[in-house]
């Protein structure tokens, strides 16, 4: 971030940064809604039916989340080559985090189309309704992240980002993790529980 | 003009860093969430009685959680500010679960346990379910 | 170092000089302030023109013996002309009745009091109030308005859709909103598009409030206006998202038939609903209500905090009990959180579950109480100037405390089995917001017009608008919580198609004249706004003599606010400070 934006606010936090912080706070409550309805509703509907594990697919479901906690360690090594000054390996880098997310979204297609098939939609039952409802949301957030990175990927090309200023990459970064974070989440509630 | 420790540790003079040593750390915490992962999945599959499967991918969850708020999104050096907001935001989304739970979640179980609990304490004082206990007022 | 280089952000953008990025999409905090004050009162006043409607229709629910449809009065000629479906003779069609009330509720709250109290006010006045040059996201903060204006249009575009607008209330409960007709998913996409809008607001509110303070501003010396703002962004930015989330799930449940609100085999139309059911109505009560409980105090904390600066200002004293004060609003965010199930004790809540809101409900009256007694004792020993802002300001008072007093037989579940579903609960909430919050409000804008426009209001017609509002404005009221504890429930458009409604239908009668009185009582308001703007008295710098940083910069203010750099050197409210050459020694005044 960049050092004069520090001195300059009275929380010595970047204006940018705790922004970002307050909008990840949002985006908490938004997920912590759907999760917590759909906890109630798992441990308080007679009717959600619980497809067995080899319905939904968990080694693919495993592979993508290592797509994505991948993306998000390439996401902070970006964040350390821009502080050291490397254009190019900060290139590389977010380069490597947007393919892990467009593989997270590839398989993500494919599970989908998978499930649909095997009668798991989204009206079938309330499972298929919780499931495409916080995946798909999830989805929609690891494409916005997507579009966010590719902005990022040619300002930075362009020479946009210093060792001394870069906030928006650390911006994008938090939200990418946080992004990474849900599904974290999901993956153990939705496949496995 | 010189700077004091950024957030990320390390002492700065306006100029890059050197990052080699965060670099080791996050390749540290990526192999730890790689093997939690594992771990999640493999308990999974060991078909443990529901509570304990619950606890325990809830647990590795939440390491896997706090590894990647703590190191990726650097919340380790961040101050009290965004740390606590963040602590009040999951506290809001606790009092969400626990307190719609006894309405809508857990009350069907917890019913039929009182149930149960009264049956058996009927029977004990020989009376049957469905029988109003002795001493009951008539209706 | 930031004396030197103002704030970082906020200086870096320059002042446009044409028309459209000056006034339409304009990034500066003064301009969108007075687009959401603009838009706000034209969304009041459509509210409040559709409650005029119910009122009438409440008034006169059916024709009498003797009525002869050749013979209709002017106001039934031209309601029939206006609306020959829905109110043909002038008597309105329940299902019309219930597109009203659900849009009144709807408008009021989140497109009239809300954005007037926390985004006019709170943009116009935080950053001149902390001393800053501007909101911290200047381009996100146009963004708020003009996604809020979209939602503002696809909200009341479900008047043209088919079925009409949405009649599940402004609280939607599931199930019947969900098989509601096509005005619903309107509603529900117009509120995921105003809540966007509340969240950029909140982001920028906080960090503006927490990055941008001028030197000295600490937060133990911010005004309390301030401080309710920074809570109310608190609770916006946490409570919001989970109606998101709710209204998410009613829009699947609406368009992509999923059964997250739709118990299993659910009898709709004496057949069961083809969905695979299994969801909980409950959930979507919860979930709402979750948001709604905090977006009452949304609706409140600007106007304590309105109601702080101008009794400040106008006793010439300090306030009483700052830090309690500015405690107490805290408290009340908090606590906001952890009540809101109050609302659904009659939805079948065990109990324990029934017992703990109640004790979180009583709870939280503490703190509301904490406040307006600061606020009255302020009063004490103040040589008071009853200027146009100030009796609103005191009107507040005694309005909000029979608001927060009605409230209390609702919090308790034994008596609002009684009372709930009845007017008395519209009575009491009304009493909150209109004569306490948008009271306040006005106010406010009676009291900061001057800085706004550089010209002060006119008093006379100030307070002949006062009077004309506070008056009419209980009898509207008052009789609702007199109707309700006879037990005469809301939501009917016949309320005397039951037999135990007649006894109070009497009241109603009363009530719409009262309304009529009260839309009459506003055209002074309107005339003076507008004619203060070229005739009202030129007003300098500091009209009030007050000590906050908002009168240190001129009227209206320039772009990037400050003439010269604030720095502050005290508390917000020292007035009559011993010794002190005048009664009042402003924030920034070098001592």
């Amino acid at each position: 971030m960049s050092t004069a934006a520090i001195a300059e606010t009275n929380t010595g936090i970047s204006n940018a940064k705790l922004g970002t912080w307050t909008f990840l706070a949002s985006e908490i409550m938004l997920f912590g809604g759907l999760i917590s309805a759909y906890v109630i509703l798992r441990s308080g509907s007679a009717h959600m039916v619980v497809p067995p594990r080899s319905m939904m697919g968990v080694p693919l479901a495993t592979f993508n989340t290592f797509a994505l906690i991948t993306s998000s360690v390439t996401m902070v090594l970006a964040l350390a080559a821009i502080q050291e000054g490397n254009v190019q390996r900060f290139a590389r880098w977010i380069g490597c985090t947007i393919g892990g997310g467009l593989i997270f979204l590839i398989v993500k297609a494919y599970e989908y189309h998978h499930k649909w098939e095997e009668g798991i939609t989204l009206s079938s039952n309330l499972f298929g309704s919780f499931y495409y409802t916080l995946t798909g949301l999830h989805v929609l957030h690891v494409t916005g992240g997507l579009v966010l990175m590719l902005y990022i990927l040619v300002a930075g090309l362009r020479g946009r980002f210093t060792p001394a200023s870069h906030d928006r990459v650390e911006s994008a970064g938090l939200y990418w993790h946080f992004v990474d974070l849900v599904w974290v989440i999901l993956f153990p509630i939705l496949y496995l529980l | 003009m010189s700077v004091k420790a950024t957030t990320h540790g390390g002492t700065v003079k306006h100029g890059a860093v050197d990052k080699s040593a965060e670099v080791r750390t996050y390749l540290v915490i990526f192999g730890c969430l790689a093997v939690l992962t594992l771990m999640t999945v493999g308990v999974a599959y060991m078909n443990l009685p529901h509570a304990a499967g619950v606890v325990i991918a809830l647990v590795i969850a939440a390491a896997k959680v706090f590894l990647i708020a703590a190191f990726f999104m650097h919340l380790r050096g961040e101050g009290r500010l965004i740390n606590w907001s963040l602590a009040v935001c999951l506290a809001l989304v606790l009092v969400l679960i626990v307190f719609v739970l006894p309405d809508l979640g857990i009350h069907p179980i917890e019913d039929a346990a009182r149930r149960a609990a009264h049956e058996i304490e009927a029977v004990s004082h020989g009376h049957y379910p469905g029988t109003p206990p002795a001493g009951a007022p008539a209706h | 170092m930031k004396d030197a280089h103002g704030h970082a952000g906020a200086h870096g953008h320059v002042e446009p000089q044409s028309f459209i990025w000056k006034y339409v999409f304009s990034v500066d905090h003064k301009v969108i302030g007075i687009q959401y004050l603009v838009t706000s009162f034209l969304f009041l006043l459509v509210g409040f023109s559709m409650m005029l409607l119910m009122r009438w229709q409440l008034a006169i629910p059916t024709p009498a013996d003797d009525f002869d449809p050749e013979k209709l009065g002017m106001i039934r000629s031209l309601l029939n002309w206006m609306w020959p479906e829905k109110m043909p003779y002038g008597f309105m069609d329940p299902e019309f009745y219930n597109q009203l009330g659900a849009m009144h509720g709807t408008i009021m709250i989140f497109l009239g009091v809300v954005p007037l109290g926390v985004a006019a006010f709170g943009n116009y006045v935080l950053p001149l109030q902390i001393g800053a040059p501007d909101m911290a996201f200047p381009r996100l903060n146009m963004m708020s308005y003009w996604t809020y204006f979209v939602g503002g249009i696809v909200l009341m575009a479900s008047f043209w859709a088919p079925g009409g607008a949405p009649q599940s209330g402004w609280t939607s409960y599931a199930p019947l909103s969900v098989v509601a007709p096509a005005g619903q998913t309107y509603w529900l996409i117009g509120m995921v598009i105003i809540i966007t809008s509340s969240l950029f607001g909140a982001i920028n509110f906080i960090v503006t409030t927490l990055n941008m303070r001028a030197k000295g501003m600490t937060l133990g010396r911010m005004p309390v206006f301030c401080w309710a703002q920074l809570v109310t962004a608190v609770l916006l930015l946490l409570a919001f998202p989970v109606l998101e989330a709710g209204a998410l799930l009613q829009l699947l449940d609406r368009v992509a038939h999923t059964s997250f609100y739709i118990p299993k085999d659910m009898i709709y139309g004496a057949t069961v609903f083809p969905r695979a059911g299994g969801g909980s109505p409950i959930l979507w009560q919860h979930l709402f209500w979750f948001l709604a409980h905090p977006e009452v105090y949304v609706l409140l904390l600007p106007a304590f905090g309105i109601v702080a600066e101008i009794i400040a200002t106008n006793t010439r004293k300090p306030l009483f009990g700052y830090k309690e004060l500015v405690g107490s609003l805290i408290v009340i965010g908090i606590l906001s959180f952890v009540v809101w199930a109050h609302h659904m004790f009659l939805s079948g809540m065990r109990t324990s579950l029934a017992n703990l809101f109640v004790t979180t409900t009583m709870t939280i009256s503490i703190p509301s109480v904490a406040v307006l007694t600061c606020l009255l004792l302020s009063l004490r020993g103040g040589s008071i100037r009853f200027n146009t802002p100030m009796l609103f300001a005191l009107a507040f008072l005694p309005m909000f405390g029979i608001g927060g007093l009605t409230g209390l037989p609702l919090g308790f579940a034994p008596t609002d089995m009684h009372l709930h579903d009845t007017y008395y609960v519209i009575g009491h909430f009304h009493y909150v917001v209109a004569p306490g919050s948008l009271v306040a409000l006005m106010g406010g804008l009676y009291y900061w017009y001057p800085k706004m426009f550089g010209r002060k209001m006119n008093e006379t017609l100030g307070k002949v608008h006062f009077w004309l509002t506070i008056i009419p404005m209980n009898f509207v009221f008052f009789p609702l919580l007199i109707q309700g504890m006879w037990g005469m429930q809301r939501r009917l458009a016949v309320p005397t198609d039951q037999w135990h409604n007649l006894p109070v239908q009497g009241w109603s009668m009363m009530i719409g004249i009262a309304a009529a009185v009260l839309f009459v009582g506003q055209i002074p308001f309107v005339f003076n706004f507008f004619w203060s703007l070229r005739n009202g008295e030129k007003a300098a710098e500091n009209p009030w003599n007050s000590t906050t940083l908002e009168w240190a910069c001129p009227s209206p203010p320039p772009h990037g606010n400050f003439t010269r750099e604030p720095e502050v050197f005290r508390g917000p409210y020292e007035y009559s400070v011993p010794g002190h050459k005048s009664d009042y020694w402003p924030q920034d005044e070098a001592a």
